[in-house]
């Protein structure tokens, strides 16, 4: 078990920046994840700490000793790959015992250990099988217990369940958490996968253009976000841009198009009045209300749209909503089935003034926050609904 | 269609020399009526033919090891090269493979010969006293039939190790195998089919080579293609040179056979280890007990 330490790592490829100066201190036993969309440096990071990469700049430390030049194969890893990489020439036994044969181990102590983690991922059985004869959740659990066989001080896993399927994943997940909480491993672990990240991770690192967007537990970060990527990338989001107003008893007043949004005033955030600013709230965070049933809607610690349902789509445990609150302008609310709210008909979008938050805006057509050009001609501010779907910029901006 | 056309180009002039391999010679490229074993008697009570079987299978073994020695780290590389590089390589390798084996073996010859550039480096880095003796010799037509087979071979591997995922020897090299150990333990053990197959291929390439053991060997080295070259042009003897033939197709023919055989009994072997009996043991310091129990699903 060791801790890691990252120190202003850098890496380029052909010219172009990878990784950025990226900084991370993984506590010993701590299970960290490095999210983000492809291309955001995540696996470049992993691949450094590794070994099989050496950085442009910066350091990596196991322990506080320094093994950025260290080889891979002393740094005592262990590391799971999403095809899981399997020697297809060895039997499952040969294959879990594989780092223990290359350090040396005696013959006894392997067979031994092997058996163990064999049970530990309950496939007692298989040793003499061979990996083409496993399903792919039975060959990626081996691929777990190969890493593990020999203690090693750091875990590092790569998008491991990236090849399976939903159910299997879940459970995957299910027990990949109770096995690195037993052993108590030091783990790095990439993922592209938000739920994973969310209910995994002891930290995550989310990851954008090869810089840490934030560092923080799941709640942190999905509660507050730090920036609009952050809160786009977990979970989903609505934005709409606006013109701060005025500032009062604690409150920001934002000027929308269509309305006064309130936002409350937090620490690490500071706006003065004239401000552009992009306004952001969870769909389970908003409700429906009837036009004209006046009730807690009018008060100050509740913010409310005029708006027009689009469509409702059923998705299991939510009914969602697609709300337009102006042309070409939606929100998506998570109601609950029995909330009755036919296409077209004219609503108010509620939601509490505290679950708002406020980030400076800023045109970022990946998380469908774009410009569009109104038919008078002067530039106005379209914000849509962040939904996990990356708009690629030309065609956003076009 | 097909069936009969391949049948009429390829099995019928088979027949018809092997057939002619039993009848006797008359001389001027005669052949009589009579049934006869009397070639195949010749040859294999002649310890001279027997002797060149021998010479031949062992020149295309050891030309075929060596290169596998220099073909699998070339390959090797290949196979992990960038996808520009990797094509500009290919290409002359190809190039290189189409290259008639009688153009190659002239620039063998020069480079070879008793003033060539290897015996003059050679003396002047003092290794060598006199000129070594390389045409005319075995180790000429060794030297010769390597060169010749060399892009095929380094072709053929690459291909094979390609398919082996980077991932592979990423994993080997995560849980602590050393380089030697990722090529010796991981990679080759893999590919073990496609070296075999390759290897094969080439061997069977050097056991018909004629241009080069004609051309390097200068007379000197009888190999059986030698052999049959002779037995028609110099000895007008059809007869024997089909049953030349015949023992070498045969013999090839044997060969790889018992490789494949060789290969099939091997992945059995390892498919069928005896069964590793698990007791439940106690499960060890590192792995905390009730660790089983407590992993659900």
């Amino acid at each position: 078990m060791a801790r890691v330490t990252i120190e202003q790592l850098g890496k380029r490829f052909g010219g172009e920046t990878v990784i950025d100066h990226v900084s991370l201190d993984v506590k010993e036993g701590e299970f960290v994840t490095l999210l983000g969309p492809s291309g955001c440096g995540k696996t470049t990071t992993l691949r450094i700490v590794a070994g099989f990469l050496s950085p442009d700049t910066g350091c990596v430390c196991f322990n506080g000793a320094d093994v950025t030049r260290v080889p891979t194969q002393k740094r005592r890893l262990g590391m799971v790959f999403q095809d899981y990489a399997l020697f297809p020439h060895l039997n499952v036994a040969d294959n879990v015992g594989f780092a223990l044969r290359a350090s040396g181990t005696p013959k006894a102590d392997i067979g031994r250990r092997v058996r163990d983690l064999l049970a530990l991922i309950r496939l007692p059985s298989v040793g003499d099988r061979f990996p083409a004869e496993l399903s792919g959740g039975q060959q990626q659990r081996i691929a777990i217990a190969r890493a593990l066989a020999h203690t090693p001080a750091v875990l590092l896993m790569d998008e491991p369940l990236g090849a399976l399927d939903l159910k299997l994943r879940e459970a995957m997940q299910n027990e990949l958490h109770a096995i690195q909480r037993q052993l108590g491993i030091t783990t790095i672990y990439v993922t592209h996968d938000q739920e994973e990240a969310l209910s995994l991770s002891d930290r995550i690192a989310l990851m954008r253009r090869g810089k840490i967007e934030q560092l923080g537990t799941p709640k942190e970060i999905y509660g507050r976000p730090a920036t609009p990527f952050s809160a786009f990338f977990l979970g989903k989001i609505n934005f709409l841009a606006g013109k701060l107003q005025n500032v009062y008893k604690n409150t920001y007043v934002v000027a929308t198009e269509r309305g006064i949004v309130r936002a409350p005033v937090r620490p690490d955030a500071a706006f003065t009045v004239g401000d552009e600013v992009l306004i952001a709230v969870r769909p389970e965070h908003l409700r429906i209300a009837n036009p004209g049933a006046r009730g807690d809607v009018s008060s100050d610690l509740v913010n409310s749209l005029k708006g027009r349902v689009l469509r409702q789509k059923f998705i299991g445990k939510v009914l969602q909503f697609e709300v337009e609150v102006t042309e070409g302008r939606t929100f998506v609310i998570d109601g609950s089935v029995d909330w009755v709210s036919e296409p077209g008909s004219a609503i108010e979008v509620t939601w509490n003034v505290a679950a708002t938050n406020l980030y400076p805006f800023a045109i970022d057509p990946e998380i469908g926050v774009d410009e569009v050009r109104t038919p008078q001609g002067d530039p106005a501010v379209r914000a849509s609904t962040g939904e996990g779907r990356i708009v690629p910029a030309a065609r956003a901006t076009a | 269609m097909p069936v009969v056309a391949s049948f009429i180009l390829f099995a019928l002039p088979q027949y018809f020399f092997i057939a002619s391999s039993f009848h006797e010679n008359l001389g001027y490229g005669r052949i009589g009526e009579a049934w006869t074993l009397a070639n195949y008697h010749r040859l294999f009570t002649d310890r001279f033919y027997i002797g060149a079987l021998v010479k031949t299978v062992g020149l295309s073994a050891a030309s075929t090891i060596v290169c596998l020695i220099i073909g699998f780290p070339v390959a090797y590389m290949l196979a992990r090269m960038g996808t520009r590089s990797k094509a500009a390589l290919s290409g002359l390798l190809v190039a290189a493979m189409f290259v008639t084996p009688v153009v190659k073996d002239l620039g063998l010859i020069i480079i070879l010969s008793q003033s060539g550039i290897v015996n003059q480096t050679l003396e002047l880095l003092g290794i060598i006293t006199g000129p070594i003796q390389w045409l005319g010799a075995e180790i000429g037509v060794l030297i010769g039939l390597v060169h010749y087979m060399l892009p095929l071979i380094v072709l053929l591997l690459a291909t094979v190790i390609a398919t082996v995922p980077r991932s592979l020897e990423d994993a080997a090299h995560a849980h602590g195998a050393s380089r030697a150990r990722v090529y010796y333990g991981v990679i080759v053990p893999i590919v073990r089919p496609g070296i075999i197959a390759a290897a094969l291929m080439v061997f069977n390439l050097a056991m018909g080579a004629f241009t080069t053991p004609a051309l390097l060997g200068g007379g000197r080295v009888l190999t059986f293609a030698i052999l049959i070259q002779r037995s028609v042009i110099l000895d007008v003897d059809y007869p024997f040179a089909a049953s030349l033939s015949s023992v070498l197709l045969v013999t090839v023919f044997l060969l790889n056979v018992l490789a494949g055989f060789l290969m099939v009994r091997q992945a059995q072997v390892r498919r069928g280890r005896p069964k590793r009996t698990a007791p439940p043991t106690s499960l060890d310091p590192a792995v905390p007990a009730g660790a089983t129990a407590a992993v659900g699903t």
